[in-house]
């Protein structure tokens, strides 16, 4: 049975192995740049002494070359679709399709064992494969972009931890839930690329800011411009949402701020901060701590290891009860 | 191998549903062990739903069936089973296709594997989807061979195959039946060819069992009688009418037979196999009585 896996399997398995790979040396490449990048700019130095002269330009520029690797990273989340869709999906619905289920569950082994046994095989290349990319990516940030966003940001986030491993071991259930019960390769690929964005968008983008409820931190404008700035409980959180709010705490629509506060020609920020800071306006900023990693890495987690559990047992009760 | 029953497939009261319609119904029947068995019927008959519940890729709705006296599904070792269309992994090659089955099963007879394919001249090399119809046929009943099974059940194994290849095939499964180990339920639509391979039938029509029984015993017990018209009442000896043709001088009967037919009004001739089997498969919209002919000859009406 395992050397039918690998015989069924071993092309998905070798593409696998060659995206990990290639997407190992893109990592080690760039990430090598960056880390050079950081401490030959001074990025480094400036976030060790906030008050070196220079420093909002240094980071500046360091980000206008070197995020944009970050932002190509991002596409990365789309790998445990692709998985879902290319390996879950076919794994019972082609056999269905082209009736070699009447084939191999009429050997002397019984479909559940069939299935258990690739499922494990699948599952553990799956998260094999996982496990690398996120210590490659963990270590690629852990070079400079940790340093700067911390690991609460999406960015960061959904590429370090648990999070990761639970999302691809969702999309594999999911994509051979779908076939299993579609019956059909194709339309199941469709579903498991639908469902994984219906389950990950809202996860990420409703549930994952209001796990715990966010903290709000105000402060006066004119701190931003102090070198000190990044010493703020903000350093390293997920800042959701920033706004204005007078003495009394009552928000501010930003039209009317800066109506009062008009940037007319030739002000600088500095102008325009004073005005505010003048009204006697406040920043606030609606935050997810850095601290709450672990804590919603885990939830998170549970809720998909939960889903990818009832989808699991979905697929061997049909496997097992409706067809044997 | 010790069995406690000496039947090799036993369905009882055996029912599948797919909606609202039933594919399959009221379905009981024995095959003894070592019998080399035919399920005739139209498409569409349940053929293949049968065959799939009695291999446990199917569940019953109602009913049970039992291999050996237990479910399927406890009997995988023990069954052969090759699909309607024998589904095969086309990009295996044959070589690898009887590595899977090696794989796949306890019992595993490579030599016989081997030898059969090498008597038919199948290149082990070759994938299976680029051999011909009747090659794949061949490899997926060598495939179902080389298991060793006790109950070979094939799906429809000689509608897709050409007239030679159809031969060789059933050429194949005549020298299984010979050897007497094996059990074997073919399903086919096609009756002609059937009877020099199998020496028991079962007749499947509209989801329902019309006849079981020893082909000998069904040849020898069934008669056709034919007479310038038909007089009132029972005709001695006939156990029941299967078909009846009439027109205002002439009648003719397609008759069980229960005893000798002594009426001396009526005219008997032998009829073949394929002859009866059409006359329970035409009969069968109208008429769902179900006959048993037991091997011993004894007769059951239901």
């Amino acid at each position: 049975m395992i050397w039918l896996t690998w015989r069924q399997h071993r092309a998905a398995i070798v593409v696998i192995a060659v995206v990990v790979a290639v997407l190992g040396v893109l990592f080690i490449v760039t990430g090598r740049a960056t880390a050079d990048a950081f401490q030959q700019l001074g990025v480094g130095d400036c976030l060790a002494h906030p008050t070196h002269p220079n420093c909002g330009t240094i980071i500046g520029s360091f980000r206008d070359q070197y995020g944009m690797y970050v932002a190509a990273s991002t596409w990365l989340n789309l790998l445990p679709a692709i998985l879902g869709m290319l390996v879950g999906a076919p794994l019972v619905a082609r056999e269905l399709e082209l009736g070699t289920h009447r084939l191999v569950w009429t050997q002397s082994i019984s479909p559940g064992r069939w299935l258990a046994i690739k499922l494990a095989i699948l599952f553990a290349a799956t998260l094999a494969a996982t496990i690398i990319l996120t210590a490659l990516m963990s270590w690629w940030h852990s070079v400079a972009w940790n340093h700067l966003d911390g690991h609460m940001t999406p960015n960061m986030y959904d590429f370090e931890g648990l999070v990761p491993l639970a999302y691809a071991a969702f999309a594999l259930t999911l994509g051979i839930a779908a076939g299993v019960l579609i019956r059909r390769a194709i339309p199941a690929m469709l579903v498991t690329f639908a469902g994984f964005l219906a389950v990950r968008l809202p996860l990420e983008f409703l549930l994952r800011p209001r796990l715990l409820p966010p903290l709000t931190y105000t402060q006066d404008v004119l701190t931003i411009l102090s070198p000190l700035a990044g010493q703020t409980p903000l350093r390293g959180s997920w800042e959701l949402s920033q706004g204005w709010a007078d003495g009394a705490g009552r928000q501010l629509a930003d039209s009317a701020v800066f109506r009062a506060c008009d940037p007319g020609p030739g002000s600088t920020k500095i102008d325009l901060f004073q005005c505010i800071h003048n009204h006697g306006w406040l920043m606030y900023t609606i935050y997810q701590p850095a601290d709450r990693f672990w804590l919603f890495q885990g939830i998170e987690a549970a809720i998909l290891v939960a889903l990818t559990a009832a989808l699991l047992a979905l697929t061997i009760w049909w496997v097992r009860k409706r067809i044997a | 191998m010790t069995d406690t029953t000496p039947y090799a497939l036993e369905t009882d009261g055996l029912g599948r549903r797919y909606g609202k319609t039933w594919a399959l119904r009221d379905c009981s029947f024995q095959i003894p062990a070592g019998r080399v068995a035919a399920l005739v019927g139209p498409n569409g008959a349940g053929k293949t739903t049968l065959l799939h519940m009695a291999v446990g890729l199917l569940a019953p709705t109602e009913g049970s069936v039992r291999v050996f006296g237990v479910p399927p599904q406890n009997a995988r070792p023990r069954t052969g089973f090759v699909a309607q269309d024998h589904p095969l992994y086309r990009t295996f090659t044959v070589a690898e296709t009887l590595l899977m089955g090696r794989k796949l099963n306890h019992h595993w007879d490579n030599t016989l594997a081997h030898a059969r394919l090498l008597r038919l001249g199948i290149p082990l090399d070759r994938p299976t989807g680029k051999l011909s119809g009747g090659q794949q046929a061949q490899l997926a009943l060598t495939l179902a061979m080389a298991k060793q099974p006790d109950l070979l059940l094939l799906d429809e194994p000689v509608a897709s195959l050409d007239p030679l290849a159809r031969r060789d095939f059933l050429r194949a499964l005549a020298e299984v039946g010979e050897e007497g180990q094996m059990t074997v339920l073919l399903s086919s639509h096609i009756i002609a060819d059937l009877e020099q391979v199998c020496d028991y039938l079962i007749i499947l029509s509209a989801a329902h069992v019309q006849l079981t029984g020893d082909i000998a015993e069904i040849v020898r017990t069934h008669k056709r009688l034919a007479a310038p018209h038909r007089a009132p009442g029972a005709i001695s000896g006939v156990a029941a009418i299967v078909e009846e043709y009439a027109t205002p001088r002439h009648t003719q009967l397609l008759v069980r037979t229960n005893g000798p037919l002594t009426d001396p009004g009526w005219e008997v001739t032998d009829v073949g196999l394929e002859e009866i089997v059409l006359a329970y498969l035409g009969q069968s919209g109208s008429n769902r009585a179900e006959h048993v002919i037991s091997t011993t000859g004894m007769e059951v009406s239901r």
